[in-house]
C-alpha cells in the first residue's frame, strides 16, 4: 500500500457574495499517494482552484472562509493549525504554482534574491549554502548557465523560463505536495509539453506529489495518474487516468469528452446544452440535472453520492453503480 | 478554377519600436509579418495557426485594414484594398467582418448588447427606420440562439459564450461573406467552446459564409477547416488541405506542433513526440536563412545562408523548408 500524504474529506469553502452565499467547494473528499500527480479537472467556476487554495489556506477571509471537514497532510490537520504553523508549511512542506507566472515574481528583485530567500527563511541556510542550492535547482529544470541567469531580473526570462524558475522556487524545500494550477495555460504547445515533461520528470527524481490543476483533458491524459472531475463545487468522478478515460461514466464526462474535436474525427460535436448552476441558488438533486441527457425523475430528490463502479474509479450519478 | 474572394500577395507588416518619447530614437522594426501570399476561396474555412508571436493575428488585422500593411497587396472580390481611403474602403468593409477572442473587452459597457449589434447597420445605414433596424437585431438574436429579451442589456449582464454569441450576431449585421474568426473559442470552457464551434459552422451553410479561423488550438482548427496555414514568425511555413495537413505533416515545425498535441486517449500516448528547444525567437532579431532553423531538429548548413520559399511539395501542399523540397 503507497504512503498517503494527502486526505481530504469532505471540505467545503464558500464565499460571501452581494448575491448570496457561495457554495465554491462543497463536500469534496479524495486522497492523494506519494509520488503520483492527480489532474484536478472542470470548468471555471467548478472549484478546483478553491480546492488548492484551501489546501494552502489561502482562501481570503472576508469573503471566504473554509466552512468544515478536514485536511489530513502527513497526519496533521491542516485546518487545525494557526497562521504561523501555516507559514512554516507553505512554501516548505506544500508549495504551488500558478498560472501566470510574471504576476508571481517580484519585478524588482533578482531571480537569486528571490530564491535564497525561501531557503534562508525555512531552512536558515547561509548565503552561499541557499545560492549553490538555488543555482542546482534551476539546473535541475533545465535553465541554460544558471550561475549567470540568477543575476537576470524576471523580465529578462521568456514565458516559459519565468515557469521554470516559479517551480524552481516552489521546490527548493523539497516539498513533499506541488500544487500546480493551470501552469500551462498561459504558454505555447511547444513550450507546454517542455513544463509538463519537467513536472514528471520532478515526481520520478524527487518523488514530489502533485495535483495538477487544469480545464483540459488532454493535459491530464498525457500527464497525470489519476484524475478528479469537479462541476459546481463537488466531485462528479474521480480514479484512474487509464479507467476514467477509456471507460467514462459520469455524464458531464462524457460530455465534455464529446465536446472536444478529436483528430480525424469529422462529425459534429455534441456540446454540453446549458451553462454550469448558479452556485448561489443549487438544485436539491444532482447538480449536472438541468444540463443532463440522461435525467430521470429520481435525480431531483437527493444529492447523489460517490459511488464506486470498478476497483478506485467512483462516480456521483443514481443512474450508474449497482443500483444503476 | 473560380476567381478566390481573397488574394494576398507579398503582403508585411513591420512595426517600428522606439525608446523614449518624441524625438525618439528607432530601434529596429518587429517583423510581425514577413512577406506571406496566400488565396482565400469562396465557402471554404481556411484555418491559420502558429504560436503567440507568430503574426497571425496582425495578418487577420491586415486583410480587414483595421492596420495599414507597411507593403505588399490584398485583392478583395475583385477590388485591390491598398490606397483606398477610408470613405472608399467602407462599401467594401462591410463584406468583411471580424469576431474577436476576449467578448469581455469587445463589447462597449456602456450599450446595451442590441445598440453594439446594430451600431454596424447605423454606420452603414442600411436600414430605414428606427422600427426596421430593430427587428434586424431582433432577428439576428435568434440566429445566434439569444432570446431577443436581452436586447436591453448590457454586457456585464453576460457570460462569455452568451457575450461571443453577441459579437458574432454583430459580426453577421451587414450580411457578410467574409469572417475573420480570431480565437473565437480560445477564453471560453470546453463545453461552451463547443456549442459556440457548431453555431460557427451552422452559420456558415445557413449564409454561406467564407471563414479565416486563427488559432493555436490546433484540434479546433482540424475541426473547422478545409484547409490550413501554418505560421512561424512572421512567414507561412506549410499550406495543406487539412485532411492532409494533419495527416502527412512536411514541415519539422508542423510535426512538432503536432506532436505536441496529444490525443485524448490513453491508450496511444507519447508516439513519437517530437520536444522542439527553446522558445519562439524574438520577431525583433529573425534568424538568417530559415527562421526556424534554431529549433529545427534537422537543419542543416544551408539553412543558416538561403531562406527556403514556399514550393509546391504535392498538389495543393507547399511547405517552406530545404529538407522537403
Amino acid at each position: 500500500m503507497p504512503e498517503m500524504i494527502l486526505d481530504v474529506q469532505d471540505l467545503r469553502t464558500y464565499f460571501d457574495t452581494d448575491e448570496g452565499l457561495v457554495k465554491a467547494v462543497d463536500g469534496v473528499s479524495f486522497r492523494l499517494a506519494r509520488g503520483t500527480i492527480l489532474g484536478l479537472v472542470g470548468e471555471s467556476g467548478s472549484g478546483k482552484s478553491a480546492t488548492a487554495l484551501s489546501i494552502m489556506r489561502l482562501i481570503p477571509n472576508p469573503p471566504g472562509r473554509i466552512e468544515g471537514g478536514c485536511i489530513d497532510f502527513q497526519g496533521e490537520n491542516l485546518l487545525a493549525k494557526t497562521e504561523a504553523e501555516m507559514r512554516q508549511v507553505r512554501g516548505a512542506r506544500i508549495s504551488m504554482i500558478f498560472q501566470d507566472p510574471m504576476t508571481s515574481l517580484d519585478p524588482v528583485f533578482t531571480i537569486g534574491q528571490q530564491l535564497t530567500e525561501a531557503l534562508t527563511y525555512h531552512q536558515r541556510l547561509r548565503k552561499k549554502e541557499a545560492w549553490a542550492r538555488s543555482v542546482d535547482m534551476l539546473r535541475l529544470v533545465g535553465i541554460p548557465s544558471p550561475e549567470a541567469r540568477m543575476r537576470n531580473y524576471p523580465h529578462e526570462f521568456s514565458g516559459g523560463m519565468q515557469q521554470r524558475v516559479m517551480i524552481a522556487m516552489a521546490l527548493l524545500c523539497r516539498p513533499d505536495l506541488l500544487l500546480a494550477d493551470e501552469p500551462t495555460t498561459a504558454l505555447d504547445v511547444t513550450v507546454e509539453v517542455q513544463i509538463l515533461d519537467l513536472l514528471q520528470d520532478i515526481r520520478q527524481r524527487l518523488g514530489t506529489s502533485i495535483i495538477l490543476i487544469t480545464h483540459d483533458l488532454r493535459v491530464v491524459v498525457n500527464v497525470c495518474d489519476e484524475v478528479a472531475v469537479m462541476y459546481a463545487g463537488n466531485i462528479v468522478e474521480i480514479g484512474p487516468v487509464q479507467e476514467v478515460f477509456t471507460n467514462p461514466q459520469h455524464p458531464y464526462t462524457l460530455g465534455l469528452m464529446a465536446s472536444i474535436p478529436r483528430p480525424g474525427i469529422k462529425g459534429r460535436l455534441q456540446p454540453i446544452p446549458g451553462r454550469p448552476p448558479n452556485l448561489v441558488d443549487l438544485p436539491t438533486g444532482c447538480r449536472f440535472l438541468p444540463r443532463c441527457p440522461e435525467a430521470i425523475a429520481a435525480c431531483q430528490e437527493a444529492f447523489p453520492a460517490l459511488v464506486e463502479v470498478s476497483e478506485g474509479h467512483r462516480v456521483r450519478c443514481i443512474r450508474r453503480g449497482p443500483h444503476g | 478554377m473560380a476567381e478566390p474572394l481573397i488574394a494576398v500577395h507579398d503582403l508585411y507588416k513591420h512595426f517600428p519600436t522606439r525608446l523614449g518619447g518624441m524625438l525618439s530614437r528607432r530601434l529596429g522594426y518587429v517583423r510581425a509579418v514577413d512577406g506571406v501570399s496566400f488565396e482565400i476561396h469562396r465557402g471554404e474555412t481556411i484555418g491559420l495557426v502558429g504560436e503567440s508571436g507568430s503574426g497571425k493575428s496582425t495578418v487577420g488585422r491586415l486583410l480587414v485594414r483595421l492596420l495599414d500593411p507597411t507593403r505588399g497587396e490584398i485583392v478583395f472580390d475583385g477590388h485591390s484594398l491598398a490606397g483606398l481611403t477610408p470613405a472608399q474602403l467602407r462599401p467594401l468593409r462591410r463584406h468583411m467582418q471580424m469576431v474577436f477572442q476576449d467578448p469581455f473587452s469587445s463589447l462597449n459597457p456602456r450599450r446595451t448588447v442590441g445598440e453594439s449589434v446594430g451600431y454596424p447597420l447605423k454606420v452603414q445605414r442600411v436600414c430605414r427606420s428606427k422600427r426596421e433596424l430593430q427587428e434586424r437585431v431582433h432577428q439576428l438574436f435568434e440566429v445566434v440562439g439569444l432570446e431577443p429579451y436581452f436586447m436591453n442589456r448590457y454586457p456585464h449582464e453576460f457570460s462569455g459564450g452568451q457575450r461571443q454569441r453577441i459579437g458574432i450576431a454583430r459580426a453577421l449585421a451587414l450580411n457578410p461573406q467574409f469572417i475573420i474568426l480570431d480565437e473565437p473559442v480560445s477564453a471560453l470552457d470546453v463545453s461552451i467552446q463547443a456549442q459556440v464551434l457548431t453555431l460557427l459552422q451552422e452559420l456558415q451553410e445557413r449564409f454561406r459564409l467564407t471563414y479565416l479561423f486563427i488559432s493555436h488550438d490546433l484540434n479546433v482548427v482540424e475541426y473547422l477547416s478545409t484547409r490550413v496555414m501554418v505560421m512561424y514568425l512572421g512567414k507561412i511555413v506549410e499550406v495543406a488541405s487539412a485532411e492532409e495537413l494533419y495527416r502527412q505533416p512536411l514541415h519539422p515545425y508542423t510535426q512538432a506542433l503536432l506532436s505536441a498535441n496529444p490525443p485524448l486517449s490513453p491508450d496511444d500516448t507519447s508516439t513519437g513526440r517530437i520536444v522542439l528547444r527553446g522558445e519562439i525567437p524574438s520577431p525583433l532579431a529573425v534568424p538568417s536563412g530559415c527562421r526556424f532553423r534554431t529549433r529545427c531538429p534537422i537543419a542543416m548548413a544551408q539553412c543558416a545562408a538561403v531562406e527556403p520559399p514556399l514550393l509546391e511539395a504535392a498538389p495543393g501542399h507547399h511547405v517552406a523548408c530545404h529538407a522537403v523540397v
